[in-house]
């Protein structure tokens, strides 16, 4: 499994074309030795902290997850600040579709790092997928930091993968951060449900 | 409550306590703006505050430095303070309107920037907002020079060096030349299709700011056969009725003329119907404009979306005084597609098939309305047809977005969006660059993707068959706002200094 370098970056996006990453609005700047920079997006989701006490991945549905996150959306140049400790979902702003021989890896950019600020904590991106990333953006620093729509947040590392993945019908294609989804990830809701109906029966 | 008993100092305190609150209410609305808020137009409403409460303040001022009768400085109050009351009554109801809904999540503020492109097109110093509207409609409000039309109502009350101090806090204040205010449904805040309408509002402007109406308007109404029959009809109803009444006795005069009666009637029920129906026509001419407007600058875009939101009212809908009926102006917007060359042999397959159906419904329908000044409306606009689709396509050559422009640019656009993939840029014209593509080949591909291959997407998609159709046209309407807010950050990004360099 090897890294695609500028090169290799350049003909998969504009001769085979078989990877996109759309806009680039510098390619030149964006492309780099190993790597692609990508931009924060307009979209955000943030807490309304005195809304709701906690998260219970096991009850929540989607519907309440929204009623303690609210969307917000910026023009592009604006900011969005983070204070000390702050969580706010947002996005990249460039469109994805990986084919289904490459897989990616979303990494914080180190000046950004340095700063403080966390931008994925699920780096991982499947062969196939398409849409926009949703950053886990974090400020784990001392002073707040602003982040303006359009900044080189994070950078996408490139893998081969073999064999190439066949395309699957896909669940959804984000645009912009997306609410989570805790609850519905049913294979280990079916177990802990379990759990708390055994514990429930015991004397 | 008898005024005798309100007093010049109640009267004075009741602008003070209305100023106060209007401020205070403005302050709340800005405060908890978005950055898409209307900010320009806030800074507008407490410049015209301030001037009406400065204009106030002055007058009470000067009651008491001059000597005057007993009685007369209260009565100057009293006036001073009914004329302001009638001026903050005038910018809260006219204006403050605008701003109810502001802070909501359901602005489409990825499609202001193009929306916003457009309009500059026709006038370089506008601002453009978007607000939601609980109605099923579209609208638009434009206010030309909002400052000095406000201003010159204080004119007459304004004292000479106050007058140059609120005209320098406007000018300091960059107030753009136009406002204009588009509003929609709340229900289609999200989707970018039934959204297209808002090229007709923008129709609007386009109308207003260059004159187009002028080639038409005004419309001697005296010369369309139609109102001499109305005039006639109205007439001979009236004479009827006279008839009847006479004869059951409860109208009868002695020695009345009838004649000298009926010559003296025709006149008086000309006047009136003339002028009934000159102003349905002018009413009728700036819908046809913008209609003509918004489909030569979106192309069967906004055909195919006026008619779903037509649908959504009643295709069958009859004319009333302020819009012609849909069918009215399906059929003209059919002749304008013909002029496209949509119905040619160059125009695709699928689009032609479709407009070819329109086509033989439309001949299906009657159009004229049965009477009334609708029908006079409607020959009178029938009559001007040509003239009409004339005016609009003199000012739209640089933009008309015929068949040729379709077949260029939109197969690619509808095989990305097929794809599930937003269609921001394209090849540009000599390889290399990858230009933005434009807000109406954008919606052109929606639109053909909506209606003639929907199934491609919803192929794409892992969910249950009784979801699949709702989904798509949600992931659909997704994909073309993101298109449409990424290609104008991309255009704005290549016209920038650096990117030049």
């Amino acid at each position: 499994m090897s890294t695609l370098t500028c090169g290799a970056i350049r003909d998969r996006l504009f001769k085979t074309k078989d990877l996109k990453v759309k806009p680039l609005l510098d390619p030149d700047s964006q492309i780099e030795d190993g790597s692609i920079n990508l931009t924060l997006g307009t979209q955000f989701i943030v807490a309304k902290k005195s809304e709701y006490p906690l998260i219970d991945p096991r009850l929540l549905d989607m519907d309440e997850v929204m009623n303690f996150q609210e969307r917000i959306t910026l023009a592009f140049g604006r900011a969005i600040v983070l204070h000390p400790h702050q969580f706010a979902l947002g996005s990249t702003f460039e469109f994805l579709k990986l084919p289904p021989d490459l897989s990616a890896f979303v990494l914080s950019r180190s000046s950004f790092g340095r700063a403080g600020l966390q931008i994925a904590t699920a780096t991982y991106v499947h062969p196939n997928w398409q849409g926009c990333l949703t950053l886990e953006l974090q400020n784990l620093g001392e002073v707040p930091i602003k982040l303006y729509c359009g900044s080189p947040i994070c950078q996408l590392v490139l893998q081969e993968a073999q064999p190439p993945l066949e395309q699957k019908p896909i669940k959804s294609i984000p645009l912009g951060p997306a609410f989570t989804d805790l609850k519905n990830q049913s294979y280990w809701k079916k177990y802990l449900n379990n759990f708390f109906r055994s514990t429930a029966a015991e004397p | 409550m008898p005024e005798s008993i309100i007093s010049a100092e109640q009267y004075a305190n009741i602008v003070w306590e209305r100023v106060a609150a209007l401020r205070r209410l403005l302050h709340d609305l800005t405060r908890g703006a978005p950055q898409s808020a209307p900010h320009r137009f806030f800074r507008l409403l407490r410049i015209l505050i301030d001037a009406i409460d400065k204009v106030f303040a002055r007058r009470c001022e000067g009651v008491g430095q001059v000597p005057v009768p007993e009685g007369e400085e209260g009565d100057r109050v009293v006036f001073a303070a009914r004329l302001t009351m009638k001026l903050l009554n005038d910018v809260q109801e006219q204006l403050f309107p605008f701003l109810e809904k502001v802070d909501s999540p359901h602005v489409p503020v990825a499609m202001l920037p193009a929306l916003q492109r457009l309009a500059d097109q026709f006038e370089s110093d506008v601002e453009l907002y978007l607000f939601p509207t609980s109605k099923h409609n579209f609208g638009f409000s434009g206010f030309r020079n909002l400052d000095d039309t406000f201003l010159k109502e204080l004119e007459l009350y304004i004292p000479d060096d106050l007058r140059g101090e609120i005209q320098k806090q406007a000018t300091d204040a960059h107030l753009p030349r136009w406002f204009i205010f588009l509003s929609f449904p709340y229900v289609v805040h999200d989707s970018a299709l039934h959204i297209t309408p808002l090229l007709h509002e923008l129709g609007h402007f386009a109308d207003l700011q260059l004159g187009i109406y002028k080639d038409l308007l005004p419309i001697d109404v005296s010369k369309i056969e139609a109102a001499k029959i109305l005039v006639d009809e109205i007439l001979q109803m009236r004479l009827r009725q006279r008839e009847e009444k006479a004869e059951t006795g409860s109208d009868r005069r002695p020695g009345g003329d009838t004649r000298v009666g009926q010559v003296f009637q025709r006149d008086v029920i000309e006047q009136q119907v003339f002028a009934q129906c000159a102003e349905i026509i002018r009413y009728w001419v700036h819908e046809l404009i913008s209609d003509l407007f918004a489909l030569r600058a979106g192309g069967p875009a906004y055909f195919y979306a006026f008619v779903a939101f037509a649908a959504n009212l009643g295709l069958e809908a009859e004319a009333g005084t302020t819009h012609p009926s849909p069918e009215i102006r399906i059929d003209f917007m059919l002749k304008e597609l013909n002029e496209l060359s949509y119905f040619s042999g160059d125009s695709p397959e699928s689009i032609r098939s479709s407009l070819e159906a329109w086509k033989g419904w439309i001949k299906t329908r009657k159009l004229d309305p049965e009477g009334g000044p609708e029908r006079v409306a409607y020959f009178a606009i029938k009559d001007n047809a040509a003239k009409l689709a004339e005016a609009v396509r003199k000012h739209s050559a640089s933009f008309s977005y015929g068949t040729n422009t379709f077949k260029e640019k939109v197969p690619a656009i509808r095989s990305d969006l097929e794809a599930g993939i937003p269609p921001i840029d394209r090849p540009g014209v000599h390889g290399g660059v990858l230009e933005p593509c434009d807000f109406a080949d954008i919606l052109n591909g929606a639109w053909s993707t909506y209606k003639f291959s929907p199934d491609k997407l919803e192929g794409l998609l892992d969910c249950p068959d009784g979801e699949r159709k709702l989904r798509a046209t949600s992931v659909l309407n997704d994909l073309v706002l993101k298109a449409i807010e990424a290609a104008e950050i991309l255009r704005d990004c290549q016209k920038s200094p650096r990117a030049k360099a």
